[in-house]
């Protein structure tokens, strides 16, 4: 299955397309007073922050009083906001931008840099990158091979709050001319198509104490493991299909429950979840039971991918590690071609929104085994949301929305084509 | 838009009672408002931790831009209708966006009162509003267009204006 993940980054401050009212009432300057130079800086910054660059970039040659205001505002670029077609022409305008800018930067988003022929730009940006304190950073390359490395440059970027990298070779992290990667401020981190050697994500998680939302996509070449560290994590979200194992460590347990509230979208086949510290480590697997060792009982949300009928056993004992789930999603997965004999008449029977009761009446031994289970072992709250998904053809996932830990179910998506709006569909026909 | 009312009667929604506070503008007229929605501001929300008798004290802003200002705050901590349908979240995003629409329908005075006047009260909602108003004002303009806009004097000697073109151009062409 591949991920098509949505680039858009839809929380940056820039101004709304459509030509403002006060604009298009023709409201000037009614007694020639000039009250908008006569603002106090910090909110000239303000305003021309919020500007396209370009448009931002002009505002220096209004008068002498706005000549600095540009360069000395928190720098926000959106690179593919420039009117110019991807290429030498943008990455130059980039570079001229990055290069005159004071900083701070506070929002940096790059989708320009594309061939070798620009790593002399490659190696420039990062450093500057590094010296401005960028805060949020998302660094994308607009092609989905991995032929480029990032410059070690990237891993000085003390300041950033967020980070959302594409399609790089990651650098080395383990000879630093100055010691391991730190990253005291890092909030948020998306990662995918990137070529990372074992142990660079573990040292880049271990550097990140602050933080709290984590996706990955990691086919390329994924780690041997994950280690999830850190009592601020709150959302976990994982996608690839090549092996991974995702360790779930509740360190120190003294400290209470960590705050992981989201966990997805763990396909069984290739995800495997271990709990427990370095020293002893429990694996889930069929007939485990879930000491309390190996319960998050902090995930309200989880989503997994299963073959009903391949690997049902073991559900039950990866689901009585999260004993106070809320809202369960399953994709059903298909592994080889007999089950795919069954796969209709098995949705027929079923209908894909019910609570959990419902599913008893489902004809197929598996689903009540696994349902049986659920019930049985007074698992979760009687209110828990089952929600099933036929095997999909293609996941549409949008990181943004899977962090935005205010919606209530960041894997149920309300508009369009998105994941699991078929269930979402019929949930409301059936009310 | 109605404008808010510079009331002095105790607030009341839907029945029921809400605690006020006493807001004094800087040509001394006196605003009655809820507390949840003076509490948009930082400032107020401070001062009203701090505690004090005969009102809040405002001395940087004037009852013109007060009252708008109160008319915001007004409509975003307004309180959620009692039985929501499905859809009354999205109506009511649709509906502040529509009052933030009129709302920024001032001339250029106002909007800068209103900019000064939410950075001092940190309003953030409404400080975003009124930059990302003068920001959209700015947007795709030429300078020549802006300054006529604004009321900006071009100080730059013609050997200056000929270095900056340059050098925007050197970024841009």
């Amino acid at each position: 299955m591949d991920a098509v993940f949505n680039l858009s980054c839809s929380t940056r401050p820039t101004v709304t397309s459509t030509s403002t009212l006060a604009a298009a009432a023709g409201v000037g300057y009614d007694d020639g007073k000039d009250r908008i130079s006569a603002l106090p800086e910090d909110l000239l910054y303000d305003v021309v922050s919020r500007l396209p660059i370009r448009d931002a970039v002009h505002t220096t040659t209004l008068s002498n009083r706005w000549r600095d205001i540009w360069s000395s505002a928190p720098l926000v670029l959106f690179d593919q906001d420039i009117d110019i077609d991807p290429g030498p022409k943008r990455v130059s305008v980039v570079d001229s931008v990055l290069v005159s800018h004071r900083g701070p930067f506070r929002s940096v988003d790059l989708f320009s840099c594309d061939s070798k022929d620009h790593e002399p730009e490659l190696a420039r940006w990062t450093r500057i990158l590094a010296e401005r304190g960028v805060q949020d950073l998302v660094f994308i390359r607009p092609r989905v091979t991995v032929d480029m490395a990032l410059p070690a440059a990237i891993l000085r970027c003390d300041k950033l709050c967020r980070l959302h990298l594409g399609f790089w070779e990651f650098p080395d992290t383990t000879n630093l001319s100055n010691g391991v990667p730190n990253f005291p401020k890092l909030r948020e981190l998306k990662v995918f198509g990137i070529l990372m050697a074992d142990g660079d994500l573990d040292r880049m998680l271990s550097s990140s104490p602050a933080l709290e939302k984590l996706a990955l996509d990691m086919s390329h070449r994924p780690p041997k493991h994950v280690r999830l560290l850190g009592q601020n994590l709150k959302c976990v979200i994982s996608y690839g299909t090549i092996a991974v194992e995702v360790a779930v460590v509740e360190a120190p347990i003294v400290q209470g429950a960590p705050a992981l509230k989201v966990l997805g979208y763990s396909d069984t086949r290739v995800h495997q979840l271990r709990f427990g510290d370095n020293d002893k480590v429990n694996k889930v697997q069929a007939g485990t039971n879930a000491s309390p060792m190996c319960r998050v009982s902090s995930v309200k949300i989880l989503a997994i991918k299963v073959n009903f009928f391949a690997e049902v056993q073991m559900l039950p004992s990866l689901l009585r590690c999260f004993p106070r789930i809320e809202v369960l999603h399953i994709e059903s997965a298909v592994s080889d071609e007999s089950d795919e004999d069954h796969i209709p008449e098995f949705y027929e029977e079923l209908s894909p929104v019910e609570c959990v009761q419902l599913y008893m009446k489902a004809r197929w031994h598996s689903i009540k085994v696994l349902l049986g289970h659920l019930l049985d072992q007074e698992w979760a709250s009687e209110a828990c949301t089952v929600l099933l998904l036929r095997p999909a053809a293609k996941l549409v996932c949008s990181f943004d929305r899977a962090f935005d830990l205010s919606i209530e179910d960041p894997f149920l998506l309300n508009d369009g084509e998105e994941l699991f709006s078929d269930i979402r569909r019929r949930q409301q026909d059936a009310n | 838009m109605a404008a808010a009312d510079s009331c002095d009667g105790i607030s009341t929604s839907g029945g029921g009672w809400e605690k006020t506070v006493t807001l004094v503008s800087s040509d001394d007229a006196r605003f009655e408002v809820r507390e949840a929605a003076a509490s948009l501001s930082q400032t107020v929300r401070r001062m009203i931790r701090a505690g004090g008798d005969g009102g809040i004290p405002l001395p940087k802003v004037d009852a013109r831009t007060l009252s708008t200002v109160l008319e915001y705050c007004n409509k975003h901590a307004a309180v959620p209708a009692p039985a929501p349908e499905s859809s009354s979240a999205e109506a009511a995003a649709v509906d502040l966006e529509w009052f933030d629409k009129e709302l920024m329908h001032v001339d250029l005075a106002t909007l800068c009162s209103l900019i000064r006047a939410a950075d001092y009260l940190e309003v953030a909602g409404l400080l975003d509003l009124t930059c990302k108003t003068v920001a959209d004002m700015i947007k795709s303009k030429t300078a020549e267009e802006i300054r006529q806009m604004f009321g900006i004097q071009n100080d730059f000697t013609p050997e200056e204006e000929e270095q900056l073109s340059r050098e925007n151009a050197g970024v841009f062409e």
